[in-house]
């Protein structure tokens, strides 16, 4: 099935995207953690996100991969790089200044590259999870309430 | 689940997402300008690579700037002043003399040039003398009326101001002196009190070349004060450290004929040396901020910089220290940033569009 195969694709993509960014900011969390309190927007905040951002992706990676927490872990994932977009987007337009840095390969992208690449990865997220809520209520086995439960737990 | 409720849950992903950012940086934002916590901000690529020359003595001080020039005096030797380009390219040497007769602490002298007007005072004799970058001769201006101070500024041509220990009051006050009429015009009693009145009070005294206005900024405390040029308050700042309070030991000691008073222990620093220029507040702190790495702080000076119109503090920026010296003195002309460390002059250019963003 075509659908099938783009929510997998789409699942691939993040998992590679987090897991590789989750590593790169946890192998060397000092600077990170430098890095976000050089941001005029989070540096109260700086050592608290350090941990919370890569550990976040490494538990999205992961269930993502897991077929019974995908469609949560696609709205996570969704939300994250929503949060992602705003930071970019607030940075640009309203901080005092725009500080240097992001991590690993995406460090050589501009911030506008890195808007796009992030924009890109929010409708795919939105896709996935189009595609995947579809599919769920196509499918003869899923109850309904389920996936609010599960939802409205990983809000809390 | 229906399409009508999933696009409901992206877009409650959507809202969550966007409120929890607009929610932290607010905070933050709020942190760093307002609240009383101790953080500075470090833009990116402040200023281009500077210029630098070895003046092979570390006595020099800037004796004040133009658009193109710098003006640095020596403290040994008082009458002879170094004139340096913008760039440090060209350097030529000034001699100035005085009558012979005249009765001057020299090595005290303290050498203030506002192009073309000199000014050479000291607070021993006291003397003050004014003279011009054409003539290079020093005449002593006769002040019958001057009899103590600790330190002064020129702020125009026609006054000083001078920092002055009332013992009777036991405090320091402000006094801004008419030179051509040899009389004090206003007297404040500004600098509030807090151990001793008169080291607790100690500072550093600035002008803004531009508007004749006034920083008195206190060394021991995070408080500066903003005054115009007849010595009324404008406002008051505080510096983005916690020190609100002097924290300074006096000691007092009997010798034969007197009663000496003294610091008995180092004071903690918290405001270095400052200077201002235009709307903006430059500050050497002496102070390391939480979110800043204590290596880093060890081998570079800080400057913060304020905005005086609001009082809010804007960002900082790192001075490499040269031979493990930090900043000795420091000036800001138009984008021009001079700096003396050790025996070296460095000038900076200041990248503008910091100070131009509009919400600065």
């Amino acid at each position: 099935m075509k659908k099938q195969l783009v929510i997998e694709l789409i699942c691939f993509l993040f998992i590679i995207l987090f897991a590789y960014a989750a590593l790169n900011k946890l192998m060397n969390v000092e600077k990170f953690q430098v890095q976000i309190g050089q941001s005029p927007l989070l540096t109260t905040f700086a050592g608290w996100i350090a941990w919370t951002i890569p550990i976040l992706e490494i538990l999205i990676a992961l269930m993502l991969a897991i077929q019974k927490f995908r469609l949560i872990a696609l709205f996570a994932a969704f939300s994250l790089m929503v949060m992602f977009t705003v930071y970019i987007i607030t940075i640009l337009n309203f901080s005092e200044f725009v500080p240097c840095s992001c991590g690993g390969v995406l460090e050589k992208l501009g911030w506008t590259e890195h808007l796009i690449f992030n924009i890109l990865f929010v409708l795919f997220g939105l896709t996935g999870i189009i595609l995947s809520s579809k599919r769920t209520t196509e499918g003869n086995f899923n109850p309904k309430h389920k996936d609010l439960q599960s939802l409205s737990a990983w809000k809390e | 689940m229906s399409l009508s409720k999933t696009l409901f849950l992206v877009l409650i992903c959507l809202l969550f997402s966007t409120l929890s950012i607009a929610l932290l940086s607010s905070v933050t934002e709020n942190d760093i300008h307002q609240k009383n916590n101790f953080i500075r901000l470090f833009p990116p690529h402040p200023f281009d690579s500077p210029h630098q020359i070895d003046l092979k003595y570390n006595s020099y001080y800037i004796a004040g700037a133009t658009k193109e020039t710098i003006y640095l005096a020596n403290a040994v030797s008082s009458y002879h002043v170094v004139v340096a380009s913008n760039t440090l390219e060209d350097t030529t040497h000034l001699k100035f003399t005085i009558d012979s007769k005249l009765h001057v602490a020299h090595g005290a002298l303290v050498v203030n040039i506002d192009s073309p007007n000199v000014y050479m005072r000291e607070s021993i004799t006291p003397t003050i003398m004014h003279g011009n970058l054409t003539t290079l001769k020093m005449s002593p201006l006769l002040l019958k009326n001057i009899t103590h101070y600790y330190t002064s500024i020129p702020i125009s041509k026609s006054s000083i101001i001078l920092r002055t220990y009332d013992s009777s009051l036991q405090t320091t006050l402000l006094s801004k002196f008419l030179l051509p009429k040899d009389k004090v015009s206003d007297t404040k009693q500004i600098l509030e009190k807090q151990v001793d009145g008169l080291f607790c009070t100690e500072g550093m005294l600035t002008s803004d070349p531009e508007t004749g206005r006034l920083i008195y900024l206190f060394y021991y405390r995070n408080q500066y004060l903003y005054l115009d040029s007849s010595l009324n308050l404008i406002s008051k700042g505080k510096t983005i450290d916690t020190v609100s309070r002097a924290q300074i030991k006096i000691g007092t000691y009997s010798t034969a004929t007197s009663k000496t008073r003294s610091l008995a222990s180092p004071p903690l620093i918290t405001n270095r040396k400052s200077c201002v220029f235009g709307n903006h507040l430059f500050i050497n702190s002496g102070l390391m901020a939480a979110n800043e790495d204590e290596k880093i702080f060890k081998e570079y000076s800080v400057i913060d910089v304020y905005t005086l119109s609001d009082g809010l503090y804007r960002f900082s920026f790192y001075i490499p220290d040269i031979n493990e010296k930090k900043i000795k003195d420091f000036k800001i002309q138009n984008e021009t940033l001079i700096i003396l460390q050790d025996t070296y002059v460095s000038t900076y250019q200041l990248n503008t569009s910091l100070f131009n963003n509009s919400r600065l």
